[in-house]
């Protein structure tokens, strides 16, 4: 505003401000930048900010663990170490899959044979229970069996 | 239960099949006997590892918990799948497809020969490390090949359109690489696509052709055709082919496949080396080198030759349809290779070294 009025440069300025206010006796203002408290206006709190400025000056290397360093033997051992487990998982689900192809198999023999002895009870067998889901007092009979058979309204803590 | 499975069969004697080398070869395992005993035995009996060259680092190197263990264990399972391949591979009423399979079947999980496949040179190999005549590293020689240089090669093959300027298609079977290791030249296998100076074309190249598949290598003949599809047609106002290079029934090995002067004869030359002398602002020329399996008589199971002085006579090295040879003689294209030439200053020089005619210089005419 100062400078507006009369026409004056930059350092008349700041000389007239520094005699204003020498002479009200105030003490000269100085701006002090201090820790952030409050979060911006982005919702993000300081200390949130200040991991976010951390990681990004931080090259991408850094940021993933180190990579082992295996000598060639340990290499070519931990290759055959994981060819193993593969191997040995591969015939795993092989045997599981034949096994259950063989069940159907079996269960389809089963039920060509139902059809054509009894067609009744075939048809009563293949009643479609689309939607139907597990019921909750369906339970595995114990000798013990509690008082209250199931919480109906219980809240997770 | 792992464990429970490996431990309850009783170790039969023809189980150690990969420490037996009366009737395997040298190549199946590391030669070096100190990596040997810390792959096979654990670092514990040896200082560190062997393949660490300096003491301290040696010295300094942690190897990880309880691998030596698993190893011994994971070694014996997969050891044990190994002897049944060899039981079947040595039955005699199987073929010799199946034979090769089974055999790198029971050998690809093997410790010391992924430990020499890995760690050596697969290209300029040495057939007592890498002996390319084993099925399981033919097998791993092709993985390794698919993984990065086939598509490489295709790719360029493709872009700068060798494929189909010159041949309809390729179905890459074998590597083919070419070296021009004469003073003149790079002493370094040759990228594909790459531009080449007139000074190091300017004698011929050498190839390496390195097959992957079960062939005959005693009866199987090979051709190699270097073709230039831009060489300028004014009369037609377009391109022609020329043929630069032409070699037939070349024989090779699995290990030894470098077709240089040492591996053929005067007879073998279909056309003599010509090198590329592009004229000046003609463009850049492609140089496609193309690998072919010659056919095999189906009854007497030898190399069908092709009768070079025939060909000779009918062959039109300057204006080459190479479909139409590659169709007479029933070829099969199994590998392929592209360098490229431009004018450079040098071209002259090689012009004058072959006797060859002064060449064109080429303008852009306004239509």
């Amino acid at each position: 505003m100062l400078s507006r009025s009369a026409n004056l440069t930059k350092a008349e300025c700041a000389s007239l401000a520094t005699s204003t206010t020498k002479a009200l006796g105030l003490a000269p203002r100085v701006q002090v930048r201090t820790k952030r408290t409050k979060a911006k206006a982005s919702g993000i709190t300081p200390q949130t900010q200040r991991i976010i400025t951390q990681l990004s000056v931080m090259s991408a290397r850094k940021k993933q663990p180190r990579m082992l360093k295996l000598s060639q033997e340990d290499l070519v051992k931990h290759q055959t170490i994981q060819t193993a487990w593969h191997t040995y998982q591969d015939i795993q689900k092989h045997q599981r899959q034949e096994a259950l192809k063989l069940q159907f198999q079996k269960t389809d023999a089963a039920m060509d044979l139902l059809q054509r002895a009894a067609p009744d009870v075939y048809r009563h067998a293949n009643v479609d229970e689309q939607g139907k889901v597990f019921p909750m007092e369906l339970r595995v009979p114990t000798d013990f069996p509690p008082r209250k058979v199931w919480y109906y309204d219980y809240k997770k803590e | 239960m792992y464990r429970r499975l490996l431990h309850t069969g009783k170790v039969s004697r023809n189980a150690a099949v990969w420490s037996d080398f009366t009737s395997r070869s040298q190549s199946l395992g590391v030669s070096n006997a100190a990596i040997k005993q810390g792959l096979l035995q654990g670092e514990q009996r040896t200082e560190g590892p062997a393949s660490i060259k300096r003491r301290a680092n040696r010295l300094k190197y942690n190897t990880p918990e309880h691998i030596d263990e698993t190893f011994a264990t994971c070694y014996e399972y997969l050891q044990k799948r190994a002897v049944k391949a060899y039981a079947r591979a040595n039955e005699s009423d199987i073929t010799p497809e199946l034979k090769n399979q089974l055999l790198v079947k029971a050998e690809q999980t093997n410790p010391e020969v992924q430990y020499n496949f890995q760690f050596n040179e697969k290209l300029d190999n040495i057939p007592s490390v890498i002996d390319y005549e084993q099925p399981v590293y033919r097998h791993l020689g092709r993985k390794h090949w698919e993984s990065y240089q086939q598509m490489l090669l295709m790719q360029r093959l493709e872009t700068l359109k060798v494929i189909p300027d010159t041949l309809p298609t390729l179905d890459p079977r074998a590597r083919v690489d070419i070296k021009f290791p004469f003073s003149t030249g790079v002493n370094q296998w040759i990228e594909p696509g790459k531009f080449l100076s007139s000074g190091v074309t300017s004698l011929e190249p050498v190839f390496k052709i390195q097959e992957f598949d079960l062939v005959n290598p005693y009866e199987q003949l090979y051709t190699i055709l270097v073709v230039n599809p831009d060489e300028p047609d004014l009369l037609n106002d377009s391109f022609k082919t020329t043929l630069s290079y032409g070699l037939t029934n070349i024989k090779i090995g699995y290990n030894d496949n470098v077709v240089d002067s040492r591996k053929f004869f005067e007879r073998n030359v279909l056309a003599k080396y010509l090198p590329p002398v592009p004229e000046k602002n003609a463009g850049d020329q492609r140089f496609a080198v193309w690998v072919f399996r010659q056919p095999i008589d189906p009854e007497t199971g030898k190399g069908v030759a092709i009768d070079n002085d025939a060909a000779t006579q009918t062959l039109d090295r300057e204006n080459l349809d190479v479909r139409s040879f590659v169709k007479d003689n029933k070829l099969d294209a199994i590998g392929a290779h592209v360098w490229r030439s431009k004018w450079d200053s040098n071209v002259k020089n090689v012009r004058d070294q072959y006797k060859l005619p002064k060449g064109r210089v080429f303008s852009r005419v306004r239509t």
